[in-house]
């Protein structure tokens, strides 16, 4: 994972406000991918899944000892933010509003197969491996990293990801 | 360490997984105004934990600079019973003996 340098780090942690308005350029793209995908397609949950990491991070940054990597500790953050918003939606009994139309337009007709099977996809497997599928397949994490943001062990990560992505294939063939 | 077993998805598929609309342009002022609104929640909230504690401190202080001013009356009324106990028949009566007054007064304690 790409890291913002150590400089801009330190001077966030003191509270200068343009550091931390770089913290956010750099890694509040990649968190709003990974609380898009996990929290399936809902623009409006995403959205309150990054504010609520980025005023988690601003509150914490002073005390991140740099144990791991900012990174790791960013999108940690935004996957327990996403797991607590899903399990609250479900204990209040919301169902998430997907969007009708999730970016720019696919002109083939092989895509267009492949973004509703995806969503078929994305509609049939839990949160987690929403998450893990997102931020493996897409973004590029290592299972270290993975296993870091989940607190899992990285060979069980390594597993349900392998036994998912032999589901995908079976069910939608090539895939 | 990654498996060579370990087989990524088609590059259609990723590229379906990526299908996702850019981060909202509102999102950062909307994180700065969160972040400013808990702050004057929490400086309200403190303020008024300031204040409490001020009054609690004020009323304490208070109860302890009352303290010696009503133990000193508590001893003047002691002394004044004792004057008045020297000053008594009964007292007279036992010999002028303070030791006996003692006796009498502190009976009950032993």
């Amino acid at each position: 994972m790409r890291e913002i340098d150590d400089v801009t780090i330190q001077r966030a942690k003191k509270g200068d406000k343009a550091a931390f308005r770089a913290v956010y350029d750099f890694y509040a793209p990649f968190s709003w991918k990974i609380a898009y995908r996990t929290m399936h397609g809902d623009s409006q949950a995403a959205a309150e899944a990054v504010q609520e990491t980025f005023i988690r991070v601003y509150n914490s940054l002073k005390k991140f000892g740099g144990g791991s990597a900012l990174s790791t500790w960013v999108y940690r953050i935004t996957y327990n933010v996403c797991m607590t918003l899903l399990s609250k939606k479900s204990r209040d009994g919301e169902t998430l509003e997907l969007d009708e139309d999730t970016g720019p337009t696919v002109s083939t007709t092989e895509n267009l197969d492949m973004k509703d099977y995806m969503q078929k996809i994305l509609k049939n497997i839990s949160p987690e491996e929403r998450f893990l599928l997102t931020a493996r397949e897409m973004l590029g994490f290592s299972f270290e990293e993975l296993a870091d943001i989940t607190g899992k062990n990285a060979g069980s990560l390594r597993t349900q990801l392998f036994r998912l992505k032999e589901e995908i294939r079976k069910k939608f063939g090539e895939a | 360490m990654e498996t060579s077993l370990e087989k990524p998805l088609s590059k259609n598929a990723i590229a379906a997984l990526e299908n996702i609309p850019p981060l909202p342009s509102y999102l950062y002022s909307a994180v700065i105004g969160k972040i400013n609104r808990n702050k004057t929640i929490t400086r309200a909230v403190f303020g008024m934990a300031a204040s409490v504690l001020v009054a609690v401190s004020a009323f304490t202080v208070t109860q302890v600079a009352n303290a010696p001013a009503s133990y000193s009356t508590e001893v003047a009324e002691e002394l004044t019973g004792v004057n008045s106990y020297i000053n008594s028949d009964v007292y007279k009566a036992n010999g002028n003996s303070y030791g006996y007054y003692e006796e009498v007064l502190y009976q009950d304690q032993d």
